[in-house]
């Protein structure tokens, strides 16, 4: 009986010419990413990364065998990279190979058993590597066709695809004779730094499995634990099937889990999302509020809508849940369409837990400014007083906040990049709702003003987050509401 | 109405102060008072839009505070300044309201569009509301208030801004839903109007009510007030000595004789001047009464103050 007029006017509000109007600004506001990628980055799925050289000596066919990898940062195959080999000996013999679909060259070269010295040369777009291999004479097999990576890591990092403030785990390998490698397993283990390791410290047995390697090239995400130190290092090792290791590596710990610093796309993101988009959704809020609840409440126009079957709770709630709930959903749209963008720009997706805060932060944004519109439209008079109010609170919290930061150091005695001006700068930003992705940026990425920082020591941990934004959300709406029921 | 008051200040007295009064099923009551008397206060918070600081409004036995939602579905109300959204058009609001009563789409169209034309708005429903008039604002507010078929109406100043077809057409809406048992508050400063139809009278001032009465105590009372403007063929002595005996304060102008404190039946004395030989050309009784009583009924609650 209550319920129904309440989701009707929500889906009214939600509906209105006003609402929709203003969610499609917040999301044209995300098209505003593409001059900042390219500003910022240099399209970076065009990077040729140094491809992985496998090679084997067929000795009895007298056939030199060249295998290649070419990828992106990513990991992703690069077609049509022009792949050459020249033996220089007594006689000279190149041969060119066009990279397939899945970013392969296998190139064989036949030329009598002798010593040559081996030039690779990679040429796409335009742009040309060439790479000076041992000469052939120089590389011994233990066995027949027995392959060796010659140039750049059959276990390597590439940027994860879906989490682009993280790394995933390459192997790029072959069997004996360049067949597709069966039975090879992946192994790790994260260990202290130092580590110390005498006689059969990493074998299968005393590693953990990351999985079977079943083709030239595989992609694995290691499972790093939470509470581990920095400089803890993780081992990976390529066992055959007789157990045999066969290749290994080692990383830093943080070069595999979400590094402090972000990389490119992340940090085009994170400027776009508290400027940007911080400053766009407060204003998009208040124009919200104003047209859903303020300006109808102070000419009386709520009352035609009051007279009907529905509580003074209800209408006032559902007015707030409906602006609320439109911009929530523009917000994490212009989120989406940021994330899709980069990604169609830069090749990976942002990092989903940077993404869900950030969301988390623009409701929290949406909320308080819409229930301080919402609550100053019961104490103000006219419809000129709430608008007025409304646009300088506006401009003081989201453009004159930081001369007011700077102002207040200087009382304080701090100079600009001073511990003092953080300091401030974190409590002020605690105090402001429009700041609030600021202090998740803090939180995430542990920089200040472009000044790393313990963000804990300056008071910035994820209880005083919620805490913060909880306050934000709750403050203004309780008051609203208590106005609401209580006032005419 | 239970003891219901309203404090806007504590700077200022109450704008309403233990007003109490009924108003029952196929009855319309009158709610007079003069300009700031309390009536529109009473009648917001007898709506719901406004909130008694104390005291209760019961609708239907539905409390309009503790129980708005049901209490609301049994009022139509029209405000003096019907104020909706001003970019909407009619047709698109009122399928919009009539959602609150849950009336399905199908449905709410078909009343709309019904009720648009009953008011005679039939024409106007893609028109915004900004661009109404106050009297098509006003029909527009009624046809709203008819969207649920409610049992009870609160009219405030509903004949303000009205043309004479309005307000006929008003008057014979109330007549009719009266006739269906509908309970109506009709508050006007019209007073004829409201002595044409209600069947009782709330008298407010400053506030407070200060007399309820009902048609047949206001008849009585009428019965010995009134204004008698005889217009004869010639005003003889005996036409003027005669009218001297049913009245007060008898002025002549010409062949019009006028008795300001008339006491009888008109009809009675225009039989008894023609029995007389006098000739009548025009004989009519103007009713003062509910006027005067209003009036008389402020001095002595001014007096009493």
């Amino acid at each position: 009986m209550i319920i129904r007029p309440f989701l009707y006017d929500i889906k009214r509000t939600i509906t209105s010419k006003t609402v929709l109007i203003l969610v499609a600004i917040v999301l044209l506001t995300s098209l505003a990413i593409i001059p900042l990628t390219s500003i910022g980055s240099t399209r970076p799925q065009n990077n040729l990364f140094q491809a992985p050289i496998l090679y084997y000596h067929d000795v009895n066919l007298e056939v030199y065998h060249y295998l290649a990898y070419f990828s992106n940062r990513y990991g992703d195959p690069i077609s049509g990279v022009t792949f050459t080999v020249i033996l220089q000996g007594q006689q000279n013999y190149t041969k060119t190979i066009v990279t397939n679909s899945s970013g392969l060259a296998f190139v064989a070269i036949s030329a009598p058993n002798a010593s040559y010295s081996v030039t690779l040369n990679e040429e796409m777009a335009g742009e040309t590597f060439s790479t000076t291999l041992p000469p052939t004479a120089s590389i011994k097999t233990t066995t027949p066709g027995a392959v060796l990576a010659l140039s750049g890591q059959v276990i390597s990092t590439v940027v994860d695809k879906y989490n682009a403030s993280k790394s995933d785990i390459q192997v790029f390998y072959s069997g004996d004779y360049g067949v597709v490698p069966s039975s090879y397993s992946l192994y790790y283990k994260i260990v202290a730094n130092p580590f110390y390791c005498s006689g059969s410290c990493l074998t299968e047995a005393n590693m953990t499995k990351l999985g079977d390697v079943n083709n030239y090239r595989q992609v694995f995400d290691p499972p790093i634990p939470s509470g581990l130190s920095d400089s803890d290092e993780v081992f990976f090792v390529l066992f055959n099937q007789t157990g045999a290791a066969v290749q290994s590596s080692n990383f830093g710990l943080v070069q595999l889990r979400e590094p402090r610093q972000p990389i490119m796309e992340t940090s085009i993101a994170s400027f776009f999302f508290s400027t940007i988009l911080g400053l766009v959704i407060p204003l998009m809020a208040i124009i919200g509020s104003y047209s859903s609840y303020g300006k109808d409440r102070l000419t009386a126009v709520l009352e035609s809508v009051l007279a009907r079957p529905v509580t003074r709770l209800g209408l006032a709630t559902s007015r707030f849940l409906s602006t609320v709930v439109a911009f929530t959903i523009a917000s994490a749209l212009a989120v989406g369409v940021v994330d899709l963008l980069l990604n169609s720009i830069g090749g990976s997706f942002l990092d989903q837990s940077y993404v869900l805060a950030i969301i988390a932060g623009l409701i929290v944004e949406v909320a308080a400014f819409t229930g301080l519109i919402f609550l100053l439209s019961h104490l103000l008079k006219s419809t000129g007083a709430l608008l007025g109010i409304s646009i300088i609170l506006f401009i003081v919290l989201d453009f004159f906040w930081g001369l007011i930061i700077l102002l207040l150091t200087r009382v304080l005695g701090g100079t600009p990049g001073s511990a003092v001006e953080l300091q401030s700068t974190i409590y002020f930003d605690f105090v402001n709702p429009a700041q609030f992705l600021a202090v998740i940026n803090v939180y995430m990425f542990g920089t200040l003003n472009g000044i790393p920082i313990q963000s804990s020591d300056y008071g910035v941990t994820l209880p005083t987050i919620v805490l913060d934004g909880l306050v934000w959300v709750l403050a203004p709406l309780m008051t609203f509401l208590y106005l609401a029921v209580k006032r005419d | 109405m239970r003891q219901a008051t309203k404090i806007f200040s504590s700077k200022q007295g109450p704008a309403i102060n233990s007003v109490s009064f009924d108003v029952r099923n196929g009855e319309v009551v009158g709610f007079v008072g003069l300009n700031g008397a309390g009536k529109t206060t009473t009648i917001r918070i007898a709506v719901g839009v406004s909130l008694p600081t104390s005291g209760t409004v019961l609708i239907d036995g539905h409390d309009i505070t503790s129980e708005k939602a049901v209490a609301s579905k049994n009022i139509g109300w029209v405000p003096e300044i019907p104020n909706f959204e001003p970019n909407a058009k009619a047709w698109t609001l009122m399928r919009y309201l009539a959602g609150f009563y849950g009336i399905d789409r199908t449905e709410a169209k078909n009343r709309s569009k019904d009720l648009l034309a009953s008011v005679g708005l039939s024409g106007f429903e893609n028109r915004k509301i900004r661009t109404f008039s106050q009297g098509m604002k006003k029909r527009f507010s009624l046809a709203v208030s008819l969207l649920s078929d409610p049992p009870n109406f609160l009219f405030d100043e509903v004949l303000n801004g009205l043309d004479p077809e309005g307000i006929h057409f008003f008057r014979e809406l109330m007549h009719g839903q009266k006739r269906v048992n509908k309970a109506i508050l009709l508050s006007s400063h019209i007073l004829t109007e409201i002595e044409n139809i209600a069947d009782r009278i709330v008298f407010i001032h400053r506030g407070r009510v200060i007399k309820t009465v009902t048609r047949e105590e206001l008849g009585a009372y009428e019965g010995l007030k009134g204004v008698l403007r005889v217009i004869l063929q010639n005003a003889s002595d005996a036409a003027i000595s005669y009218l001297r005996t049913v009245g007060e304060n008898l002025q002549v102008q010409g062949t019009e004789i006028v008795l300001s404190e008339f006491h009888g039946d008109s009809s009675q004395v225009n039989a008894e001047l023609v029995k007389k030989g006098i000739p009548v050309r025009e004989i009519k009784f103007e009713k003062t009464g509910l006027e005067e009583y209003f009036f008389e009924l402020i001095k002595s609650a001014d007096a009493g103050k």
